[in-house]
């Protein structure tokens, strides 16, 4: 094994990673400074929402607020489960003291897994709860950042929560979220609504048999992981499918 | 299992996008910070800080994980003795042998191959371990309770120093709470009142940065030593000893440094409402772990622009002589000093009870 097999992936990404750090965060200045001029669609969204500058005590509100919601939000989207569509397993409601850990952990950014998700999640579950949270966890952290920076700069007011969320959500996230996830498709990552695969396996009767004697097929879950995967690994995320 | 399962992560390929998905936007944070405050050489001395230690951590997890064998499956050629103390025995020691032992049957010249995905090769495993809990992404393609003992400390060093380019946006106010200290007490070294972007660091800002940093270690060593000395923590570990340890202490690490990996094999896991036969610590962990994660990541956020309102707030004095300039080599070495000996002060005994003892084989303490 020789020394290019095994430091050629480190050091490849250490140098890749920052060579494309200098224009995106140029990028990144520009958008949040508010120096690009929005498409006229998106100027009407961001003119509804903008509720005027902030301090950092009404910033830090507004950001506490909007957590608090998408907790709320999240803890009934876990705990409907069972009512929910495209649940054609059936699942129930995981444990209340589960879902508690998963909804905090979701929107701290933190995504430990108590659960398991193929076997615990519905597809709407996973869509409406998981990747809800995987866009708007990462973001909070990122607007936390650029009030300190403004506060920092000695302003008055920090800018305002709502339109530094917008920016961060749909210039940066989405976009790059979009380009991962089409490069993980064309990998072969699952990208659909349907819920699982019955397959014969290779070796007949692998998974058992029937009692008649007949081979039982694998049942493979699949679902929208090519989504959950881009943003997965773009908002530091980390919880798996 | 995460990253590692082929719909996640199918090829060589995508482990490359896998990998630096996670690391794109907190590279560019940093820099964004020094652009934005019109502060660019600011921010590159920064910058390299956190990729000196982010080199660290993953040189360190794969030169012990991939060039070392597993010592689990390492035999010894000779017994060896340990005298311990014991009330019972005459003369009050106790001579405890570890016999000689023939070394596993298994190829290892490719490294601790246990718990590897080998589609990306050898060496992708522990460099993403290391890089998962530098920026706090926290999913994983290798397992990382299989990791060589004390390879598993670079993961958990990643989530106990917290800075190492961090997570979205809370890396890099995490490393500004550490600048804060380090110019205060490099201040208190010359005496002269510590200034930075050129306004003075009061009193005010170093108690709402050390608030932020003091949060960290409360939440995960309180947690880890309770449920280490209950039934909570005894009823869910797979390992005993050192290892169950550092299952113990990787689980609060990963909850407060918002990080979410997982030191596999600590058995959490409720399911569903009406499971018949739940984990019997489900419950206790849900709830730790939940409160971790809640204080870990929102007093970190609050205490941080608190201070950055009030210190902005402060009229800007002049450049002067005697001022320390915080775009050159002395502030790198500076904030590197300041992370690596508070991190160390707070954690290097927790880091000594779990890995290394893990590494250092079994030790008989005597009984």
């Amino acid at each position: 094994m020789t020394f290019i097999q095994i430091w050629l992936l480190p050091f490849a990404l250490l140098a890749w990673a920052t060579v494309i750090a200098f224009p995106l965060s140029r990028y990144m200045a520009w958008i949040m400074d508010g120096k690009y001029r929005p498409p006229r669609i998106f100027a009407w969204f961001e003119n509804r929402l903008d509720s005027g500058e902030q301090n950092w005590k009404q910033y830090l509100f507004s950001l506490l607020l909007f957590n608090t919601l998408m907790f709320v939000y999240t803890f009934v989207v876990l705990a409907i489960q069972p009512y929910t569509p495209l649940n054609p397993r059936g699942l129930t409601m995981i444990a209340p003291s589960t879902i508690f850990n998963t909804v905090v952990s979701f929107i701290t950014n933190t995504n430990l897994q108590h659960y398991s998700g193929e076997q615990h999640l519905s597809n709407f579950t996973q869509i409406f709860f998981g990747i809800f949270n995987l866009f708007f966890s990462a973001a909070v952290g990122l607007c936390a950042l650029v009030a300190i920076i403004r506060a920092l700069r000695g302003e008055p007011t920090v800018g305002n929560f709502f339109v530094d969320i917008w920016r961060v959500v749909v210039y940066m996230v989405v976009p790059s979220a979009l380009i991962f996830g089409r490069i993980f498709i064309t990998q072969g990552s699952p990208m659909t609504f349907r819920t699982s695969y019955d397959v014969q396996t290779v070796e007949p009767g692998a998974m058992g048999t029937t009692d008649t004697g007949e081979a039982k097929p694998q049942t493979i879950i699949v679902g929208p992981v090519a989504a959950w995967e881009s943003m997965k690994m773009l908002g530091t995320n980390g919880g798996g499918f | 299992m995460n990253s590692a399962h082929p719909f996640e992560n199918p090829t060589g390929f995508s482990n490359f996008f896998d990998t630096y998905g996670m690391m794109m936007f907190p590279f560019a944070l940093v820099l964004m910070f020094g652009r934005m405050l019109n502060k660019f050489r600011h921010s590159l001395v920064v910058f390299s800080v956190m990729m000196v230690m982010m080199a660290g951590t993953v040189l360190w997890s794969v030169y012990f994980d991939t060039l070392k064998p597993n010592p689990g499956l390492t035999g010894r050629s000779a017994e060896q003795k340990f005298e311990v103390p014991s009330a019972a025995a005459p003369g009050g020691k106790l001579t405890v042998a570890l016999p000689a032992a023939a070394s596993l049957p298994v190829e290892q010249h490719l490294g601790n191959l246990e718990g590897k995905e080998m589609r990306f090769g050898t060496s992708a495993g522990a460099t993403f371990d290391a890089l998962t809990t530098d920026v706090t992404c926290g999913a994983v393609n290798a397992e990382e309770d299989s990791l060589n003992p004390i390879s598993g400390a670079s993961p958990m060093a990643g989530m106990w120093l917290n800075c190492v380019y961090g997570g979205k946006g809370v890396g890099m106010i995490n490393m500004l709470t550490f600048i804060i200290v380090g110019l205060f007490v490099a201040g208190m070294m010359v005496g002269r009142t510590p200034e930075y972007l050129g306004k003075k660091i009061g009193a005010r800002e170093v108690t709402f940065a050390m608030i932020a940093i003091l949060v960290h270690p409360v939440f995960i060593l309180w947690p880890s030593g309770l449920f280490a000395g209950t039934t909570w923590g005894m009823q869910a570990i797979s390992n005993a000893g050192a290892h169950g340890f550092s299952q113990i202490l990787y689980q609060f690490s990963s909850a407060t440094a918002n990080n979410g990996s997982a030191f596999d094999g600590l058995g959490v896991t409720y399911g569903f409402w009406n499971a018949t036969n739940p984990a019997p610590s489900a419950v206790p962990f849900d709830i730790a772990a939940g409160l971790c994660m809640l204080f870990g990541r929102y007093l970190p956020i609050i205490a941080p622009v608190a201070m950055a309102a009030s210190l902005g707030a402060k009229k800007a004095s002049p450049f002067g002589l005697g001022t320390l300039r915080d775009d050159g080599m002395t502030f790198g070495f500076l904030l590197l000093g300041t992370v690596f000996i508070i991190g160390a002060l707070l954690f290097l005994p927790a880091c000594v009870l779990g890995p290394v003892a893990e590494h250092f084989g079994p030790m008989p303490f005597g009984g």
